[in-house]
């Protein structure tokens, strides 16, 4: 996706640009969203909540960064509110448990055990590995844009993503 | 277990097993784009809502109606006066008391009649 030059989306009225956020990255914001909340209502949900959150924020939009990073960390945030509301007084091994289950119940999701403890052995990952796991496979970014969206060095990122595919290995046996 | 030991083939199973109901996006879109300037995109849900709320208050809104009506057209049906206000002025100016209380009590239409001032309002 080619984002339109800062200064043209800039002079756009806040419809147009919202009209243009929708269009071309509604489908990208659910992928960031679903594996990270599981279940296609969670997503929905915390979909909806990313458009108004970036609706409302359009204005105060500084244009330090790309268009779809700024909505990303949106997303994320907005995802990661939603996880923590669901997570009072709960250990992170029975909430894992409780996506788990939340996974495999959801008419949305056509996953077989195996599938589902790869899903489990990602979350198992600190959260900016599993940022990167999931960035590089739901959403088919490349490395470098990840790392543009990230704002970290394609090298590091690499070294990350790679200490993360051992440690799924390692979590499924697969060594 | 399945021998699929590679995490990238793994991971491209994982993302196909999650599925998107039919037309999802366009439904979201459609609810979500910004039109004429004039409407600012909500929550799917929250409109949903407020047509909801909004339907089950007409609904309610004229049960009540159709309650208070019937009520009014049941009394008038059933609670036939077993005696009747009269203006006093007007009875007394107009009409001629007896002949008209006659009439009445003869016919059986009333018991009796009770005149009733203006002031015991």
């Amino acid at each position: 996706m080619v984002e339109p030059g800062i200064q043209a989306f800039k002079q756009w009225d806040k419809g147009k640009k919202m009209n243009w956020i929708m269009k071309n990255y509604s489908k990208d914001l659910y992928w960031v969203i679903r594996p990270i909340v599981k279940t296609h209502e969670n997503a929905d949900d915390v979909l909806q909540n990313t458009l108004i959150k970036a609706y409302k924020s359009l204005d105060s939009f500084k244009y330090n960064s790309k268009i779809f990073s700024w909505l990303y960390r949106i997303a994320v945030n907005e995802s990661l509110n939603f996880l923590k509301k669901n997570a009072k007084h709960k250990t992170n091994e029975c909430l894992n448990e409780e996506w788990i289950v939340a996974l495999r119940n959801d008419p949305y999701f056509e996953g077989d055990e195996i599938l589902l403890q790869l899903e489990k052995a990602i979350t198992t990952l600190p959260p900016r590995q599993q940022e990167i796991f999931r960035l590089k496979y739901f959403s088919d970014k490349t490395f470098g844009e990840i790392a543009d969206i990230l704002g970290v060095s394609t090298g590091s990122l690499k070294a990350s993503y790679h200490l993360a595919v051992k440690k799924i290995k390692n979590e499924l046996n697969l060594l | 277990m399945k021998q699929k030991q590679n995490i990238e083939e793994l991971m491209q199973h994982l993302k196909s097993a999650y599925k998107v109901p039919e037309n999802y996006f366009e439904e979201l879109n459609s609810d979500f784009m910004y039109e004429d300037n004039k409407k600012a995109p909500s929550k799917k849900t929250f409109s949903t809502l407020s047509i909801a709320a909004s339907i089950l208050l007409i609904f309610g809104l004229s049960l009540y109606w159709f309650a208070k009506k019937d009520e009014i057209s049941l009394q008038d049906k059933y609670e036939s006066p077993t005696h009747v206000s009269v203006n006093e002025d007007a009875f007394f100016n107009d009409i001629d008391e007896e002949i008209i209380e006659d009439y009445i009590v003869e016919n059986g239409l009333i018991d009796e009649i009770y005149i009733e001032s203006e002031t015991n309002n």
